[in-house]
């Protein structure tokens, strides 16, 4: 949930002169977008704790957070470099997404058994194909759609420019494509 | 056709995924945990020892450097009682046994959080990075020890005597003696609080740690070398950081204990 950019100034002055608590309400008013941020990045088995690390650490670059831009941005970057750092470190983004894959995944909405067993297959599909892709394309797809980031949003968080959100994601969805079919033609 | 209509459908399954990864992920708020990393952070590092009490570290840093040239039993008495933490005991003398630079860790058996909270009272560090252990082992020495294992990553280097990034083993029971260190001239050792608990920082050299039976003999024939280590009791437990970390970490990593 975007708080007013009016209240996060407020709260952010107060954290850069030491009021921890003023930071706590920015961190539970972001913490559902930085923990999504973390685990679309570097698995959600160490989304909490990227998460926990990204907050900690953009307390610490406060000083150089632009006056009166919005904070979600800004934040959401802290958290996806973090998140990087994790998924290098120990590559848990491939564990999580095969471990949960063989779980099948949560139902997505009340559908009939045979709609739901299709879906299942689709997202296991989808989730092997995202899981195969580069990482460079992966960062782009994963905080365009699962994020729901905004391709400038997306540019901001990852550090690229704009036109790279534009043609990764193209190149991105095209391969997607290609895999799924490559696996529908061997179904 | 235009990419977007192209990938419509592609575009719609991959939003899909995010209510999958929503209920992975389940409510949590670590507002709690970061605003207590950061005011541990922001205090004073003099607070971490009480003026009166530094003025005895001083006295004791000094006293342990005397014992150790001189071998004063008197003193030396002083000294290691003044050190004890639960069920530790610090010695100022040479280790009873051979030590192995190189022994294996003997932390007991793997286990998991669960497995071990079922048997003993854990606790684990909210601290940034360190809320899921990599490996949990439990042992039957004392009234029971739990020891939680966070791998090196950057950021966290690996001990030199254990090769992983940080230990924090925790021992329940307040008196009995189960776990036996060996000080050697050099190893500097401070008296620090982590929050209102009475601790001991050991730094500066190697010492050798030895384990007891729950009868009170020893149960190694060899010791092993430690590093950096952060003992203190918290309630019935008796807990111990050891890795390549200085001191004010361990007591911020110490402090988050929950």
């Amino acid at each position: 949930m975007e708080g007013s950019v009016t209240d996060d100034a407020e709260l952010i002055e107060r954290a850069k002169r030491g009021d921890v608590d003023a930071y706590g309400e920015l961190v539970r008013r972001y913490q559902h977008d930085a923990r999504r941020t973390a685990a679309a990045i570097a698995g959600v088995a160490v989304a909490d704790d990227a998460a926990q690390e990204a907050f900690v650490r953009a307390y610490d670059f406060l000083h150089r957070f632009r006056p009166g831009a919005p904070f979600r941005p800004w934040l959401l970057t802290v958290v996806a470099n973090v998140a990087r750092n994790h998924r290098r470190s120990t590559n848990r983004w491939t564990r999580t997404l095969r471990q949960s894959r063989e779980r099948g995944g949560q139902p997505l909405a009340a559908r009939s058994a045979e709609d739901e067993a299709l879906a299942r297959e689709r997202g296991g599909n989808l989730r092997t194909a995202l899981e195969a892709l580069p990482v460079r394309y992966r960062d782009v797809v994963s905080c365009r759609y699962l994020l729901d980031l905004s391709e400038e949003e997306t540019a901001r968080t990852l550090g690229l420019a704009r036109g790279t959100v534009k043609s990764r994601l193209s190149r991105a969805l095209d391969r997607l494509e290609r895999q799924l079919n490559r696996e529908v033609d061997r179904a | 056709m235009p990419d977007q209509e192209r990938h419509a459908l592609l575009e719609a399954d991959l939003r899909a995924l995010t209510r999958e990864l929503d209920a992975e992920l389940g409510d949590l708020d670590l507002s709690a945990a970061v605003t207590r990393e950061l005011e541990a952070r922001q205090a004073p590092v003099q607070q971490l020892v009480r003026p009166r009490r530094r003025r005895l570290a001083v006295a004791l840093v000094v006293s342990i450097v005397i014992a150790a040239t001189a071998a004063i039993p008197s003193a030396r008495a002083a000294v290691t009682n003044f050190l004890d933490i639960g069920v530790v005991r610090v010695h100022r003398e040479p280790p009873p046994g051979p030590v192995s630079p190189t022994a294996d860790l003997q932390l007991g058996e793997r286990t998991t959080l669960a497995d071990a909270r079922a048997q003993v009272s854990v606790v684990v560090p909210t601290a940034t990075g360190f809320r899921t252990p990599e490996e949990v082992w439990f042992t039957p020495v004392g009234g029971g020890g739990v020891s939680l294992v966070y791998r090196a990553r950057p950021g966290l280097p690996a001990a030199e005597h254990t090769g992983v990034g940080l230990l924090v083993q925790e021992f329940a029971g307040e008196t009995q003696t189960s776990v036996n260190k060996f000080l050697t001239a050099g190893v500097r050792a401070e008296q620090v609080t982590i929050n209102s608990d009475r601790g001991v920082f050991i730094s500066g050299g190697e010492h050798t740690i030895f384990y007891n039976a729950t009868d009170g003999t020893q149960i190694q024939t060899s010791g092993r070398l430690v590093g950096n280590a952060l003992i203190f009791q918290r309630g019935p437990l008796t807990i111990r950081l050891e890795g390549d970390l200085s001191r004010d970490r361990m007591v911020a990593i110490a402090e988050s204990l929950a």
